[in-house]
Formats: structure tokens, C-alpha cells, sequence
């Protein structure tokens, strides 16, 4: 996708943004442009920050691990068979009280009122990591494919966008 | 051994749920201390800790060393995990907290009000003018070189929530949530230290 593609959809994105979103304008602009920003300059350092490790690391994680381990489940037993003692009457003296909680529990649960998060709830930032948290669907699929064609021609194109970043950029 | 644990994205890939229900099951392997499955967590994120404990703390053994303990821990504190589906983030959650607690260690930095820790690994100037730029790297190597120490001259909270996203790939909130700082303080900081480093590796633009 050309730069100047690029600069129109993302337009056209935040145009659907303020529709969906009831912001004050200023505000709305502002973070979309740093979301969008944000992430095309991930973008750009992801093409740099490589992660090589040393090739023996893992197998040295490895053994520490499994001595770990060791340790770990060596203490859960003795830890196990100290409880196992006491664990009956535990169990009788427990159970009952369980019981008892449980009732109580769904008492309050049934009277308590229940909560929806509505639409006005959705802010910019929220919307926002709708980007990173749980896929994708409708026109954050879009924004998310924006930002991915960005990627080819990325160190260029979002230079494009400086001149109206830097004149609605908040200083933050 | 060729993992099973499917890592999550670098910024701006995608979280797929088939993804999510293989590293629950994986992490269920863990929570029953089976050492296959810790196996199989080691060789999915030690490159991507190294990567972040590297470029966090500039030092390779130091690296090395908390790769090491990021695991270590994760076994002692496996089977109190409770399996949100944020496997990674809780893992990138151990690894921002050792490399606070070294950060701490090493400069006997004080603290911000936020808890972070107000230090950088090279105390410089934040102005262009005085800063090296990437104009003569003639290979990647240089270029990476000069990219570390870049990095370096970002303060530590900026640099952290650039590099909690590149190598971690958590999502703004969880660093939020991680660090105890407000969701848009956290935008602000991978704003700010984006924007400087792309600055001075491309200055001209």
C-alpha cells in the first residue's frame, strides 16, 4: 500500500473512531494519532531489535530448572506427608464450615446487582488495546491490517503523517 | 526440542485463541511440575528474555544470569499462577521486577513516586544535538551497537515499556497493571521513548 494510501485510510479510520467513540474532538484525535504513531514506530524497531541469545543459555536454564525442580517437589512432599496427619480431622471440621460458607456465598450472590459495561464505557485507549488483547474483527481488523502494510515501506511513510502529528501532538 | 508453547506476538502480530489453548495446556503440564513442559517454556522465551534483560540492562551476564532466575522462579511460583490465558505477560511480569530489583541494586537509584526506579544507565543530555546517529553504521552489527546505546540513554521506565512490548508483547494495560502506573502514563512513556529513538536514528527525517 502507498504512503499516500496509507495516510487516507488511517483518516478515514479515525473518522469512524469519532463516531463510535464520543470523545471531545481534540482529545480523540490526539490519541489516536499517538496509538497510531506508537505503533508504527514499533514497527520500525521491531525491523531492528533482534534477539539472539547465547546458544548454550537455554540448555543452562534447563539444567537450573530441573534442579529446581528437585527442590520443589522434594519440599512438597515433606510438606504433603506433614499435612496428610492432620488432614482428616481437617477435613471433617473444614467440610462443615465450607458448607456453611457456600450457602452464605450464593445468598449474597443472588441479591447482589449485576453489572454490564456498555458501549459509552469504551474509551479511546481501551478501544485501542482491543488492538492488543483479543483479536480482531470489523474495523479494528482494518486498523490492524493498516498497521500491518505499513511495515514495507514504514521507515518512510509515517514521516508523511509528522507535520499533522506534531501540530495536534499534546506534549505528552 | 522444537516448542509447543506458541509465543505470542511482537508488536502488532496478531494473539490467535488456538494459540491461547495451547499454552494453557502447557502451562496445566507446568502447574503439575513436569519438567518436560518447563522444558518446553525454556526454549520458547529464553531468547526473548535474554533479549529483554540484554537490551535492559546492557550487560550480558547479568542477562544470562536473570534468564536463569526468571525461570527458577517460575517454578517455585508455578502452582500459584492462576491461568488467566497471560502466561507471557505474567512471565515479563517477573522478568520487569528482577530488572527493576538490579537497576536498584547496581545504582541505588532513588524511587519515583510511581515505584520506578528514576535511573539511566548513562546519564546524558536528552538533546539531539549531542547524540551519536546511525549515519556511518555500515553493518548491522554497528547499527545494533549504536541501537543499544541508544537505548541506554532512555530513561528507565521509557525503556522498559518499549522493551516489555517488543520482547514481552504485552499489551499497554498489562504493563500498566505490571508496573502499578496509570494506562495512559504508560502510553505516554513508549510515546516519548519511541519517538526519541527514532529521532536520533533518523535525525535527517
Amino acid at each position: 500500500m502507498r504512503n499516500a494510501d496509507l495516510k487516507t485510510e488511517i483518516e478515514r479510520l479515525e473518522r469512524w473512531f469519532r463516531e463510535v467513540c464520543p470523545a471531545p474532538p481534540d482529545v480523540e484525535r490526539s490519541a489516536i494519532r499517538r496509538r497510531v504513531r506508537v505503533a508504527l514506530d514499533e514497527q520500525w524497531l521491531a525491523t531492528r531489535l533482534i534477539h539472539d541469545a547465547p546458544p548454550d543459555l537455554a540448555d543452562r536454564a534447563k539444567s537450573r530448572v530441573r534442579e529446581a525442580l528437585r527442590e520443589t517437589t522434594g519440599s512438597s512432599s515433606r510438606i504433603q506427608a506433614v499435612r496428610g496427619r492432620g488432614s482428616r480431622l481437617a477435613w471433617w471440621v473444614g467440610g462443615g464450615l465450607s458448607a456453611a460458607a457456600a450457602v452464605g456465598l450464593a445468598v449474597v450472590v443472588l441479591r447482589s446487582p449485576t453489572e454490564s459495561v456498555g458501549a459509552e464505557a469504551v474509551s479511546f485507549v481501551s478501544a485501542f488495546e482491543l488492538f492488543d488483547e483479543d483479536g480482531f474483527d470489523g474495523e479494528l481488523a482494518r486498523l490492524r491490517d493498516v498497521f500491518l502494510a505499513a511495515d514495507e515501506g514504514l521507515e518512510h511513510w509515517g514521516d508523511s503523517l509528522d507535520a499533522d502529528w506534531e501540530s495536534s501532538h499534546d506534549g505528552a | 526440542m522444537e516448542s509447543s508453547f506458541v509465543a505470542s506476538r511482537l508488536p502488532l502480530s496478531t494473539n490467535s485463541p488456538v494459540a491461547a489453548t495451547s499454552n494453557r495446556s502447557l502451562v496445566e503440564r507446568a502447574q503439575r511440575l513436569d519438567p518436560d513442559a518447563f522444558d518446553e517454556i525454556t526454549d520458547a522465551f529464553t531468547a526473548r528474555l535474554y533479549g529483554f534483560f540484554h537490551r535492559m540492562l546492557g550487560r550480558q551476564a547479568d542477562a544470562e544470569d536473570l534468564v536463569q532466575e526468571v525461570f527458577i522462579r517460575v517454578v517455585r511460583t508455578i502452582t500459584d499462577y492462576r491461568d488467566d490465558g497471560r502466561f507471557e505477560g505474567w512471565l515479563f511480569k517477573i522478568a520487569g521486577n528482577l530488572a527493576r530489583d538490579r537497576i536498584r541494586r547496581d545504582r541505588g537509584a532513588p524511587q519515583l513516586a510511581d515505584g520506578q526506579p528514576q535511573v539511566r544507565l548513562r546519564e546524558v543530555a536528552d538533546s539531539r544535538s549531542d547524540v551519536e546517529t546511525l549515519d556511518g553504521a555500515t553493518t548491522r552489527g554497528e547499527e545494533l551497537d549504536d541501537l543499544q546505546r541508544l537505548l541506554e540513554r532512555l530513561p528507565a521506565v521509557e525503556r522498559e515499556v518499549v522493551l516489555m512490548r517488543h520482547f514481552g508483547g504485552l499489551s499497554f494495560q498489562e504493563i500498566a497493571e505490571y508496573t502499578d502506573s496509570p494506562l495512559g502514563t504508560v502510553l505516554s512513556r513508549a510515546h516519548r521513548g519511541l519517538t526519541k529513538l527514532r529521532g536520533w536514528v533518523e535525525p535527517q527525517k
